[in-house]
């Protein structure tokens, strides 16, 4: 894993900030492909189809002392597993819809976990529409405008990448980064750990802390 | 063993377990048939552990239980002696039986009638239609998921000579699989079996005591169908029942296919084909593909309660991959072997036992595919409870560290640990899953769950909600398992579940 650590700069302005995102689309859209894509810069032809749901961790820089580490759930497509994923989206702060851009069906299935991700998960969800297979340009079944067009109209960002190139791949998660609410994070964590302190609880152990 | 006797029947054994998680571990007398271990049985019939209460049933009749569409009565068993509430039962339970009214379970009725009696109008030498030409065609939609795909192996050898690969007898063992009986019965690893296989009255109980530690891969093909009551024992009637199964197969295949497609059931099973076994290159032929996509869609339709579900495909592939190999020479390399050179007669009959065993085991487990899975809920929930009282101390952890039990056994129970465990290892697992039909994959599964998470308790303990998840789902852990890791597992489920039962019964009465 590629990380920053905060500590292996200087003490003094190191942010760190965690947050659940859950991945979200139609079976076969190359959602876990994706994630692969981001945290371990790789892609196969032939990945197995994700049953359930699969945890993946990685971690970005945004800025010169920022780190924002993701925590993944990446989530089975299929329709059967529909009443689980309310499960990893639940507490999810950040959440990416992908299609596939020369699959017709499967924008309408984004729009219809959008619409699911509005009314159950959590208010300040920040989601992201974002079209997969952009390396087979020549195959696009869904223009650009028209997904753009939705995903304005519902105040969403948008983003097409290919997983199998890597193109706009980072960039995608790096722009989600930078729409999550840090400094609420910050705080909450800062929070967190004053609270801990006072407690006299034993340190969660699954918490990066800030070394500010 | 006698440590084993005090922990089954001595007062304190449970007791003690609970304080001395890892001692069973050290049992390596298990390592052998259980069944074998006359003192753990109650009487020389009945043998403790769910899986093999139905064994009393197993002796008296068996052609007839054979037939019988198990499927509801192991339903009820499983709910009625299940000690602790299942969950969402009823509902699940309506379902089931709407299914199984309107499946495949009418057609084992039918042959019931049927087995004694073949019918003289059977076409002989020339027993099913050619589908060869069932091929479907990709929709346009179909098309455009294949760039996702792997390289399609179409390669198709010329037909020259099928003696290379094929056995010099395999037109007669796919008439009748018995013939497979005449190159092994003199090797004496296989007598206890092949002597289960002849015995007259046939006894399917003594067959599943011999089976249950495993079954010599050239047996395999034939005694899976056995165990699983697809193949009839009884010379006389066998292959005419065998060619009407297969008969039944490709008639089916071809109604089905001059009907309309059910699109949404295609296309889920066409985008997981090609993803099936990825690292096996027997699935990257367009002869396995196109059958399993057949067998898949079939099933899938003929159960319209539940569908296509992502997993079943996986659980096809032990049945295509043992049945193939019955037919295939000793040299070959199943795992690799071009499927695409196969005479078109002999795929029908692999993909029609593919279709007949999978529905079989299918019917045991089909609350795990239906609305809302109850039957995976219920596994998961019976996992979860064993773990909290047979590792205590590894529930507990997972408790604190946030870990729900279904993060990381939804996939165990959906998939039959079928994504954990190597192909090879499954294949043997299954020798002790389908002796133990038809509670196997539905109830000793759980056992075995709980014991597969057990192997790793000690490093679980160590390690945080992220850690743990990230190892749990990852597959290499098992990478270097062999045969005896898997039957060790196996055995220890096995003392498991006696466990159990006998602790449950005892604070019943």
């Amino acid at each position: 894993m590629s990380s920053n650590t905060a500590t292996e700069h200087g003490q003094s302005a190191m942010r760190f900030a965690q947050f659940k995102l859950v991945l979200l689309g139609e079976s076969a859209v190359g959602k876990s492909s994706i994630v692969h894509r981001f945290v371990k810069d790789s892609f196969t032809d032939s990945r197995e189809s994700t049953i359930g749901a699969a945890f993946l961790t990685q971690t970005i820089q945004i800025d010169a002392n920022t780190t924002v580490k993701f925590e993944i759930w990446d989530t089975a497509g299929q329709e059967r597993y529909r009443s689980l994923a309310s499960m990893y989206y639940r507490n999810a702060q950040a959440a990416l819809v992908v299609f596939d851009i020369t699959q017709e069906s499967s924008l309408d299935k984004a729009k219809y976990w959008i619409k699911e991700l509005q009314k159950q998960a959590s208010s300040g969800i920040v989601i992201a529409l974002v079209g997969n297979k952009l390396d087979l340009e020549e195959e696009r079944k869904i223009s650009k405008d028209e997904a753009q067009a939705f995903a304005n109209e519902l105040g969403l960002m948008y983003a097409e990448v290919s997983a199998k190139t890597g193109e706009k791949v980072k960039d995608c998660f790096k722009d989600i980064a930078l729409k999550l609410p840090l400094e609420e994070k910050l705080s909450q964590q800062g929070q967190r750990r004053r609270r801990t302190v006072d407690l006299n609880q034993r340190p969660s152990t699954n918490e990066q802390q800030c070394a500010c | 063993m006698s440590q084993v006797n005090d922990f089954i029947f001595g007062t304190e054994g449970y007791q003690s377990l609970q304080h001395r998680p890892s001692l069973l571990r050290t049992l390596t007398g298990l390592r052998k048939s259980p069944m074998d271990n006359s003192h753990l049985t109650v009487d020389s019939q009945k043998v403790i552990g769910a899986s093999y209460s139905h064994l009393d049933l197993g002796a008296s009749d068996t052609q007839k239980r054979n037939s019988s569409p198990d499927s509801r009565s192991v339903h009820s068993n499983g709910s009625t002696k299940s000690p602790r509430p299942s969950l969402n039962l009823s509902k699940a339970k309506k379902l089931y039986d709407l299914s199984t009214k309107i499946d495949d379970d009418a057609d084992w009725n039918d042959d019931i009638d049927d087995l004694a009696t073949p019918s003289p109008q059977d076409p002989k030498p020339q027993f099913y239609p050619d589908i060869s030409d069932l091929k479907l065609q990709e929709s346009p939609m179909d098309r455009s998921t294949a760039s996702m795909e792997p390289p399609l192996e179409t390669q198709q050898l010329s037909e020259a000579q099928p003696a290379q690969f094929l056995r010099s007898d395999y037109e007669r063992i796919m008439k009748d699989p018995f013939v497979i009986l005449e190159r092994t019965s003199n090797q004496s690893k296989y007598s206890k079996i092949v002597k289960a296989l002849k015995n007259q009255p046939f006894d399917m109980a003594e067959l599943r005591k011999q089976t249950w530690s495993g079954v010599p891969a050239a047996l395999r093909p034939l005694v899976w169908q056995v165990l699983l009551g697809y193949l009839p024992v009884n010379s006389a009637t066998r292959e005419s029942v065998l060619r009407r199964k297969r008969k039944e197969y490709t008639n089916s295949m071809t109604q089905l296919f001059r009907a309309e497609k059910d699109q949404a059931v295609w296309h889920q099973i066409s985008i997981d084909i090609p993803r099936t076994n990825p690292t096996i290159k027997l699935y990257s032929f367009e002869s396995t593909q196109r059958s399993l996509e057949k067998v898949l869609y079939l099933w899938a339709v003929r159960h319209p309660a539940s569908g296509y579900v992502q997993g079943i495909n996986d659980l096809a592939t032990p049945f295509y991959q043992i049945f193939l190999s019955a037919y295939l020479c000793d040299h070959v390399d199943m795992e690799a072997f071009n499927t695409n050179q196969l005479p078109q007669e002999l795929i029908n009959c692999i993909e029609a036992d593919t279709y007949w065993c999978l529905t079989k085991v299918l019917d045991t487990i089909q609350d795990n595919y239906i609305h809302e899975q109850p039957g995976i809920i219920r596994q998961v929930s019976e996992l979860r409870d064993l773990v909290k009282r047979d590792e205590p101390y590894l529930a507990e952890h997972f408790e604190h560290e946030g870990i729900d039990f279904i993060q990381f056994s939804f996939r165990w129970m959906n998939c039959m640990l079928m994504r954990e465990l190597r192909m090879e290892l499954i294949v043997r697992m299954w020798d002790t899953y389908l002796s133990s039909y038809p509670t196997g994959f539905n109830q000793f599964h759980v056992y075995v769950c709980c014991a597969f998470l057990r192997r790793f308790s000690e490093q679980l303990l160590e390690m945080d909600f992220q850690d743990i998840i990230m190892f749990l789902q990852d597959t290499s852990k098992t990478s270097d398992w062999t045969e005896a890791d898997v039957e060790m597992m196996l055995s220890e489920a096995f003392v498991w579940q006696s466990l159990y039962e006998n602790a449950t019964a005892h604070f019943r009465t």
